[in-house]
Parts: C-alpha cells; structure tokens; sequence
C-alpha cells in the first residue's frame, strides 16, 4: 500500500466528523488544528493500519465532538488567558460591555442622523402675500405696483430716520419653527433697502396682514418680540425696521424683495432666504443729505 | 471521589503546566509531547485535548513552535518554551506547593483544622 493512515475510510469519516464539529470555530483555528490531527495520526499509525489500529488510535484521541469543545475553550491554561489569534480572535476578546455600548452609540448615531435628516428637510417659511409700510407717513406716500408676479411698494426715502415694513409669514409645514433673529447677523442692513440699525421682531399672535393693514397705528396692541415660534400652518407678522441712510437722487431708488431670517427647527438653527414683494426707496433724499 | 468529571476538570488545570515542564527539559514534538503526557498515568483523558492546549500555550506566548525537516525523519513541528513559559511554570510551581499543602491539610484533617474547630468549641 503506497497511501499513508490518514487515507484510511476511518480516519477520513473522522477528518469529516471533525469539520463538521468545528463549524463555527475561527477558520485558521480549524485549519491549524487539523493539520495537527492528520500529523498526529500519520505519525501515530502505520501506512497499512487495521480497522482494529485505527480505531484504537481514533478512540485515543477522543471524539470529534470532545477534540472541537476543547478547541473552543480550554480551562487552566498557565499564565494569562490564552487569546485566539487574527481577526475573529480580537473580535472574541472584545467585552461584552464593549458590544453593548458600540451598539448604543450606533444606534444613537442612526437616530441623530434620521432626526437631522428630518429637521434640515423641513420645507421654510413663506412670505404670506401681504404687508405694509410701518410708519403712517411712509404708507401715506407709497406707491403700489402690481404685476401678476411681483409687488413692488415704494416710498419716499427720510434719509436719517427710522423706516420699516411688516410682512405676514407663513408656517407651511407640519414642524413649528421659531424665529430668533435676522438672517443678516450681526451685520445690519441686509432686510432693509439702505439702511442701518437694523431690528426684526416677530408677533406673537397668529395674525396675518392679507386683509387692509394700515401700518403702525392699526399694529397697536399687537407685541413683537424674539424669539417666537410659529406652530405649523399658522402665520405671524414679521416687523423689519431701519435707519435709512445714503443720499438719493430725484428719482434713484433702492429696495429689496426678499427677507433673510434665521430659523431653529428642532436642535438646528439655519438662514432662511424668504422671497416677498419689493419694498423700494426713492429720491430726493431731505433734510440729512442737504 | 472526584468521579471522572471531576477529574477531568482536575486535568484541565494541570495540563498546562505540565507541557510546560516537560518542554523545559527540551523541545518536543506533537506525539511525543502525547506519549510522555499519556505515560504518566491518569495525566491526559484523550490524546487530541493536547493540541488545543498547545495552541492556547502558543497563542498567550509560553511555546513557540516551528517546523524540523531533520534528515532521515519526517518534517516535524517542534514546540519549545519561551521565556515566558519558564515564567509561568516557576510562577505555578511556588503556586502548586501552597495549594496542594494547603487541599492536604483539609484533605487529611490536619492539626491547623483542628485547632480552628477546638477554638471554635470553647466560645
């Protein structure tokens, strides 16, 4: 017979029986201790082995079963807790604690995520279609120009003075969003056609402008405030008020038709840029240009 | 009596050190490790249960182990005792002295046990 032990029916039912009991053990491990096994027996048994030999030696060994659960776990080893070494040997060390808290963060992780996708995908604010100068003079000037799509408000510029506009705005959406300041930051004038010193304050009521505001007289009564949070599909008035300043020309004119805010929904706090009508100043600037 | 359990589990916290100590006196291969182990009776329960062991040895840095392809024998893989493993078999040795005098006290009812329980009859 040419074959060695290991080509023997037993030993080859054996070999079987031991892969099939180590299923489930790091492969290197498998593969390492298999190798000892076969090294084991060929050196242990004669190439022309009996069936009597073989099973003496199989029996010795212990069965496939026994030979797996010692390989997964061995008590009393001398020095420190013996570690299975390569990827699945690390991943077997890793503390339970370990897995709970990775599981925690993950999880903490994916809700932040859905609620960011959330808050951020919230649709903005909505210029309500409506608004009027603020001060009675101004409204008393104003010049109105309607197109089918845009309206353009003019007024006289007081160069020097305090001037302003309040537009009704809108919440669209199904989440409150709270109005805590102007879009322009710190630095003033971004609302407000030439002018300085810039204040946004919202109402606190659900108002809306759409039916004949006359302005700051009509305005007494209703507060305006900041922050202030706008429940879904309610509308509030937003008063942006300035110090115009610069010098205008008979004629020359300048105004704006969009109104940046800033807006917290849920933790997340961003600018919104809302589209309105145009509010415009126009020359002869008096008094503080002559 | 322990009963086979019993001694099996007894096994599992010797065999270690065993190996160990018999690869102090000079490297081994695998089926000599097995026949020396099995030689000293009652010591090993099957003869598979060593490979396991040695790769754990291995694995927390006791053994090393490497091939041998001597000429006029069969390639071997031989394993050998680190430092570490000196170490450790020095370690369970002062360890294994202490605690077998100590399981014989209690084993054979020795005079320290006595005495705890005549103090203990006097209160």
């Amino acid at each position: 017979m040419n074959g060695t032990a290991l080509d023997h029916h037993l030993v080859r039912d054996y070999l079987a029986e031991l892969d099939a009991a180590m299923r489930g053990l790091p492969p290197a491990q498998v593969r390492e201790l298999k190798e000892q096994i076969k090294a084991h027996l060929d050196e242990a048994l004669p190439a022309d082995a009996s069936d009597e030999q073989v099973a003496a030696a199989l029996t010795r060994l212990g069965s496939a079963p026994e030979l797996a659960a010692e390989a997964s776990a061995i008590a009393g080893v001398a020095g420190p807790a013996a570690p299975v070494s390569g990827f699945w040997g690390r991943l077997a060390r890793v503390r339970r604690r370990t897995w709970v808290i990775a599981g925690l963060i993950v999880i903490l992780i994916a809700g932040a995520g859905k609620y960011a996708d959330y808050y951020l995908s919230v649709g903005p604010l909505q210029y309500s279609n409506g608004g009027d100068w603020w001060y009675a003079q101004d409204v008393k000037h104003q010049d109105i120009v309607s197109t089918y799509t845009a309206t353009q408000n003019t007024t006289r510029i007081r160069s020097g003075q305090r001037q302003g506009y309040v537009i009704s705005i809108y919440n669209p959406t199904k989440v409150t969003q709270t109005i805590v300041g102007s879009g322009s930051g710190p630095t003033a004038g971004y609302n407000a056609p030439w002018g300085k010193d810039e204040q946004v304050a919202v109402s606190r009521s659900d108002t809306d402008i759409a039916n004949g505001f006359t302005g700051e007289s009509a305005a007494r009564g209703i507060r305006f405030t900041l922050p202030v949070s706008i429940p879904p599909f309610q509308t509030r008035l937003v008063r942006v008020l300035w110090t115009s300043e610069g010098c205008l020309t008979n004629g020359e004119s300048t105004g704006i038709n969009q109104v940046f805010l800033r807006v917290r929904v849920g933790w997340f706090t961003r600018t919104q840029k809302i589209p309105q009508q145009g509010w415009y100043l126009v020359g002869p600037s008096h008094g503080h240009c002559a | 009596m322990a009963g086979e359990a019993g001694l099996t589990e007894l096994r599992r916290g010797v065999l270690g050190p065993c190996v160990l100590s018999l690869l102090e006196l000079r490297p081994r291969f695998g089926l000599e490790l097995v026949r020396d182990l099995a030689a000293a009776d009652g010591l090993l329960t099957s003869d598979g249960t060593v490979y396991p062991l040695l790769n754990r040895l291995r694995d927390a840095g006791l053994v090393t182990s490497e091939w041998q392809d001597n000429e006029g024998e069969r390639a071997r893989r031989y394993y050998s005792i680190t430092e570490a493993g000196r170490q450790s078999l020095e370690a369970f040795r002062a360890d294994w002295a202490q605690f077998s005098a100590t399981v014989g006290n209690v084993l054979n009812h020795t005079a320290a046990l006595d005495g705890a329980q005549q103090k203990g009859r006097e209160r």
